[in-house]
């Protein structure tokens, strides 16, 4: 197995994420859509199948990973609200682009060939 | 936000949810409360774009987005809509239904049957948040159960947020567990004419919080429980 570590986040791009998270957390969550990434947990006999099967799921898990890792740099004592914080902040950004379909299966990209 | 509670550490959670989402098992939801009439065009903007992204997750294949075998080529979108809010029905079914979608409609079970005149008082009292601006003065702010009933013959989905929109709590007693898991089941019950399986607590509690409620709904007969992080199926 090839194992890869990733240099940190820079200190500019965890400020930046930082700000982003307080940017969303001041909103008047009251009449707003707010988008979501919630998992899928079966406490039941046998877990579920995975649900995303294009990689989305690893990407998020390792983004999520990494802005834990960053935020524990500014503050250990990390609780319940900075992983919504992060959770949410993740889907502001990736939950549009994450649904996007491949390049190559976007037909209106395409010119179809004659059979 | 509100106070979240874990059931364990947070870097229990935290590894939880990274091969949660590593594996796929992702459900994405929007998120709504109020949806006041000033903000439809925002809303109906949103919904376009979610059209050309998502299907929707309806009560006929919850199932499917929940357990794998999900069979549509655009992933899954579920728009949450709290607290059983008129102006969810006015404003925000016909955007939804004008784009495909179905809502879920996560209401506390006792706020459909509060009188008119003491919506607004219940609502101050039980932490559900009305609009800044009031749209209905003098009027009801809740929906009726023959609107929820309605609903619920045209595709939507439903699901019990509690009895009086309850914060759970390590300790809660039997006796408040009893009012806010089963009274609330036949309450949702009576006001639907069925049955709802999925549940969630005010401010998202997931099971391991207090297991005696994890139990309780259990025998209730929820199968799923919504919480901040999660969908867990129970049963």
């Amino acid at each position: 197995m090839i194992r890869l570590a990733l240099p940190p986040l820079s200190e500019a791009e965890v400020e930046a994420r930082l700000a982003d998270m307080d940017r969303l957390g001041s909103r008047d969550y009251k009449e707003i859509g707010v988008p979501m990434f919630l998992v899928a947990e079966d406490l039941t006999e046998g877990g579920p199948a995975p649900v995303a099967r294009d990689g989305a799921g690893r990407i998020l898990a390792l983004l999520l990973a990494e802005g834990v890792e960053a935020l524990r740099t500014r503050r250990p004592d990390l609780g319940a609200e900075d992983i919504a914080r992060l959770i949410e902040a993740l889907a502001d950004r990736h939950f549009l682009s994450l649904a996007v379909p491949a390049f190559s299966r976007q037909a209106d990209l395409h010119t179809r060939e004659a059979a | 936000m509100g106070e979240l509670r874990l059931p364990g550490s947070f870097d229990e959670t935290l590894a939880t949810l990274v091969q949660g989402l590593s594996a796929g098992r992702v459900l994405r939801v929007v998120n709504f409360h109020a949806t006041p009439s000033w903000r439809r065009d925002e809303y109906r903007r949103q919904f376009e774009t979610y059209a050309r992204l998502f299907a929707p997750i309806t009560p006929r294949n919850f199932g499917t987005a929940f357990d794998g075998t999900w069979a549509e080529a655009r992933p899954g979108l579920m728009p949450v809509l709290f607290e059983g809010f008129r102006d969810n029905v006015d404003v925000m079914v016909p955007v939804l239904e004008e784009f495909g979608f179905a809502g879920w409609f996560f209401v506390p079970s006792a706020f459909p049957a509060v009188g008119a005149q003491v919506q607004r008082s219940f609502a101050a009292a039980h932490m559900l948040h009305l609009p800044k601006r009031d749209e209905y003065p003098g009027e009801r702010v809740v929906m009726t159960w023959d609107e929820a009933r309605d609903l619920a013959g045209r595709g939507h989905g439903f699901a019990c947020h509690s009895r009086s929109h309850f914060d759970l709590q390590p300790d809660t007693p039997d006796h408040v567990l009893w009012d806010e898991i089963h009274t609330a089941a036949t309450e949702m019950r009576a006001g639907l004419e069925q049955a709802v399986e999925i549940f969630c607590w005010l401010h998202g509690a997931e099971a391991g919080v207090n297991p005696r409620a994890d139990a309780m709904l259990t025998e209730a007969g929820f199968r799923y429980l919504f919480s901040n992080f999660k969908v867990q199926r129970l049963a």
